[in-house]
C-alpha cells in the first residue's frame, strides 16, 4: 500500500480522473451559464413586454392617466412585477418603494417591502417625456432558485466524479500492483535459484493470464534447453570419457608391453581408429550446435526436395540391397521448400543410415515423400523389430542408444541432427509404430503449396 | 614437386613438412601470412598449402591477393571451419581445394595431387584412357576393350573421378564430396558398394581388375598389371 501512490496504474488512474473531473466542471459550468444566461434574458423580456404594455395602457387611458395606473397594477397582488414612478427629484409618485433611485437602463436594484427590507429586483428605468422616470421591475427568483438548487446539486456530483476516480485510482493500482507483484515474486525466486517456479495463472484468460503463460512457456524452454545442457554435459563426460580411458589403456599397454613392432603398429592403427570415433562423435555434436544455433549460420534456398530425396534414396539403394534389406522408394514430384541442401541431405543419409544399422537382414525398408497442401512428408520405415512405445520419443534425444543398441557402432547423435534439422526448417521429426517396425517421419513446411 | 606449407601452428607444420618431404617432395614452409605471400609471389610453387588462420594476414587474405596478382599456384586450403558456407566462401576466393582439420595424411596428398594435375582449363578433355578402359565424356559412354559398358550416372561420376587421376589414389570422402556432394560422412558405406557394382560391370567378362583399393584410403585406377 504505501508504495501505490508512485505506481504507474495509480498514476494512469489519477490521470484520468483527473481529465474527467475537469471535464465535468467544464460542462457543469457552461449548462449553468447557459441556463443562467437563458433565465436572465426570459426575464428582461417580461420586463420589457411589461413595460411597453404599462406604456401603451396609459396612452390610451388619458383620463386616469400613469400614476393611478402604476398604484391599481402595483396593489394588484399575484404579480411578480415591480413598479415605481418617480419625479424629477426623486420622489415616489406611485407604486413601491425603492431604496434609491435605480441609474436609466438595465440594473439590479432594490424595491423596499412594507415591513422595510429590501426587496432584489430585476429592473429597466425610462425616463419618460416629463422628467419623471419609470421603473419596471421583476423578481429574479427563478435565477436564485437556480444558484440555490442547482449550483449545491452540482457540487455534489463533482465530489462525487472526484472521490470515484481517487477510489478507483487507488483500487486499479492495487489490483494491477497485485498482479505485477505474482509475476515478481516468481521473477525473485527463479533469480534465487528456484528454477522450477512458475508464475501463477488466475484462469480468467485477461492479459496478465497471457503474460503468464508467455512467461511460463519461456521458463520451460530455457529449463528444457537448461536440462538439455546438463544432460549433454553428462552424457559428455560418460562417451569422450569411456573411449578415451579405453585409448589411454590401450597405448599403455603398448608402450610396457611387447616390442614387436607389428604388434605396436597394430596399436597405433587401433588408436587412430578410435580417434577418429571421437572426432566424428564431435563434428555430430558440433553440427547439432550450429543447427539449433540457427540464425546466419543455417543458409536457406529454394530447393527442390523431390529430387534430392530421389537422389539420396537412390544412392542408398545398393547399399541396402548388399546387406538383404529389400528397398522402395515412391517420391511425389515437384515439391519445393526453402531449405538447406547440405542439411536435407545429411538429414535424409542420418534416416536411411539409422534404418540400416537397427534392422536385422531380410527386412523391407522404404522411403516415402509424400506432397500434402502446405507440406511435405518424408517417410522412412522398416518392418523390423521396432522401438518400445515407453522408449519412441526418447530416440531424438543425445546419445541415446537404446538398450540392445549400445553394442552397435555409433554415437547415438543421428537422430538429435535429424530432430534439429527437421526443427531449424519449421519442420518435425516424429517416430510412429509401422506395424510392425518403426515409420521415421519428417514434415517440412513447403515453399509452394 | 616444389610446395609452400604455410601453416602457423609448429606441430601441424612439421607434419605436413616431414611427410611431404618423405614423399620426395621439395618444401618451403611459412608460419604467418605476410611471410607465405611473399614467397608465393616471389618464388614459382607447384602448389600451395595455406591454413585458412594466420597470423598478420590470414588465408583467406592472402588467396585473394595472390589471384588478384594473377598468380594461378594451385591451391588447397586448410582449415578448422567445417560449415559448408566455410567451405564455399574459400572456393569462391580461388582456393583449387579445402580440407578441413584434422585430417588423414593420405586426405591431403591425394588432394594436392589431384589439384596439380587439374587439366588447365583451355585444355577440354572430351575423352579418357586408362588400359582398355575408355570414357567418352561427350555421349557419356564408357568401354571396356570395345565392349560397352552400361553404367548409371552416379556410376559413370565415379569412373570419371578416377579415370581423371589415374596412377593416383581418390579419397572417399573425395568421391563424397565430387560425386555425392555429401560434406559429411555417412554411416552407410555408399562409396563401397558403388564401387563394387561399378568393378563388377567393368569385369563382366573376366577381365583384370583396374581398380586398385588402397587401404585406408580410397581408390585408384591403374593400368599396371
Amino acid at each position: 500500500m504505501p508504495k501505490l501512490p508512485s505506481s504507474t496504474a495509480f498514476r494512469l488512474a489519477g490521470f484520468y480522473s483527473l481529465a474527467f473531473a475537469t471535464v465535468t466542471l467544464a460542462l457543469g459550468v457552461a449548462i449553468y451559464v447557459a441556463v443562467r444566461t437563458e433565465l436572465r434574458y426570459d426575464l428582461d423580456q417580461r420586463i420589457v413586454t411589461e413595460r411597453q404594455a404599462v406604456l401603451s395602457e396609459a396612452r390610451n387611458n388619458k383620463g386616469e392617466g400613469l400614476p393611478a395606473l402604476i398604484a391599481a397594477r402595483a396593489a394588484h397582488g399575484g404579480s411578480d412585477m415591480r413598479y415605481a414612478l418617480i419625479d424629477p427629484r426623486g420622489h415616489l409618485i406611485s407604486g413601491r418603494p425603492v431604496e434609491a433611485v435605480p441609474p436609466l437602463g438595465w440594473s439590479d436594484m432594490n424595491f423596499l417591502k412594507p415591513t422595510g427590507e429590501l426587496d432584489a429586483t430585476r429592473a429597466f428605468a425610462l425616463r419618460l417625456g416629463d422628467g419623471h422616470i419609470l421603473v419596471v421591475g421583476s423578481d429574479p427568483e427563478a435565477i436564485e432558485a437556480l444558484d440555490e438548487h442547482l449550483v449545491p446539486l452540482f457540487t455534489a456530483v463533482f465530489g462525487l466524479v472526484v472521490a470515484i476516480g481517487v477510489a478507483g485510482a487507488f483500487i486499479l493500482s492495487s489490483a494491477l500492483g497485485r498482479r505485477l507483484e505474482t509475476i515478481n515474486r516468481t521473477a525473485d525466486a527463479i533469480i534465487a535459484g528456484d528454477l522450477d517456479r512458475r508464475v501463477a495463472v488466475t484462469g480468467n484468460g485477461d492479459e496478465f493470464d497471457r503474460l503468464a503463460l508467455t512467461l511460463n512457456q519461456m521458463l520451460d524452454r530455457i529449463g528444457g534447453l537448461m536440462e538439455n545442457l546438463r544432460q549433454v554435459s553428462g552424457d559428455i563426460a560418460h562417451d569422450l570419457r569411456t573411449p578415451l580411458s579405453r585409448l589411454r589403456q590401450k597405448l599403455e599397454l603398448a608402450v610396457v608391453g611387447s616390442p614387436d613392432p607389428v604388434v605396436l603398429h597394430g596399436a597405433v592403427e587401433d588408436a587412430i581408429d578410435r580417434v577418429d570415433e571421437m572426432l566424428s562423435l564431435f563434428s555430430a555434436m558440433l553440427a547439432i550446435a550450429e543447427v539449433e544455433a540457427g540464425g546466419d549460420s543455417v543458409r536457406m534456398t529454394s530447393l527442390n526436395l523431390s529430387r534430392l530425396v530421389m537422389e539420396i534414396a537412390e544412392t542408398y539403394e545398393p547399399a541396402l540391397e548388399d546387406r538383404s534389406r529389400s528397398y522402395k522408394f515412391s517420391c511425389d514430384q515437384g515439391i519445393t521448400i526453402q531449405g538447406n541442401r547440405a542439411l536435407i541431405a545429411q538429414m535424409m543419409a542420418n534416416l536411411l543410415d539409422n534404418a540400416l544399422r537397427h534392422t536385422p537382414e531380410g527386412v523391407a525398408v522404404a522411403v516415402d515423400l509424400t506432397a500434402h497442401p502446405e507440406e511435405a512428408e518424408l517417410c522412412v520405415s522398416d518392418n523390423g523389430p521396432g522401438i518400445p512405445p515407453e522408449d519412441r520419443e526418447r530416440v531424438f534425444d543425445r546419445f541415446i542408444r537404446l538398450e540392445g543398441s549400445r553394442t552397435t557402432p555409433g554415437h547415438g547423435l543421428g537422430l538429435s541432427l535429424v530432430a534439429s534439422i527437421a526443427k531449424a526448417h519449421g519442420g518435425s521429426a516424429a517416430i510412429h509404430d509401422n506395424h510392425p517396425g518403426v515409420r521415421m517421419m519428417v514434415r517440412l513446411p513447403r515453399s509452394n503449396p | 614437386m616444389k610446395l609452400l606449407v604455410a601453416e602457423d601452428d609448429g606441430e601441424t607444420r612439421d607434419y605436413i613438412d616431414r611427410g611431404l618431404r618423405e614423399l620426395g617432395h621439395s618444401v618451403t614452409t611459412a608460419e604467418n601470412g605476410r611471410d607465405a605471400l611473399f614467397l608465393a609471389m616471389d618464388e614459382g610453387f607447384d602448389a600451395m598449402i595455406l591454413d585458412r588462420m594466420l597470423p598478420g594476414i590470414d588465408g583467406m587474405s592472402v588467396l585473394r591477393s595472390l589471384r588478384a596478382a594473377d598468380n594461378a599456384t594451385p591451391v588447397l586450403m586448410l582449415t578448422a571451419l567445417a560449415r559448408v558456407e566455410d567451405r564455399v566462401g574459400g572456393l569462391e576466393a580461388g582456393a583449387d581445394d579445402y580440407l578441413v582439420k584434422p585430417f588423414a595424411f593420405t586426405e591431403l596428398t591425394a588432394r594436392l595431387n589431384a589439384i596439380v594435375r587439374r587439366p588447365q582449363p583451355r585444355q577440354v578433355e572430351t575423352a579418357l584412357r586408362v588400359g582398355d578402359l575408355e570414357m567418352d565424356l561427350l555421349r557419356r559412354e564408357v568401354r571396356r576393350g570395345g565392349r560397352k559398358v552400361d553404367v548409371q550416372q552416379r556410376e559413370f561420376a565415379l569412373l570419371e573421378q578416377l579415370m581423371r587421376n589415374p596412377g593416383r589414389v581418390v579419397t572417399r570422402t573425395m568421391l563424397l564430396e565430387r560425386v555425392w556432394n555429401f560434406h559429411f560422412d555417412p554411416r552407410t558405406n555408399i562409396v563401397e558398394t558403388h564401387m563394387s557394382r561399378l568393378r563388377s560391370k567393368l569385369n563382366a567378362d573376366g577381365e583384370r581388375d583396374l581398380i586398385q583399393t588402397v587401404r585406408g584410403a580410397g581408390y585408384l585406377i591403374d593400368d599396371i598389371a
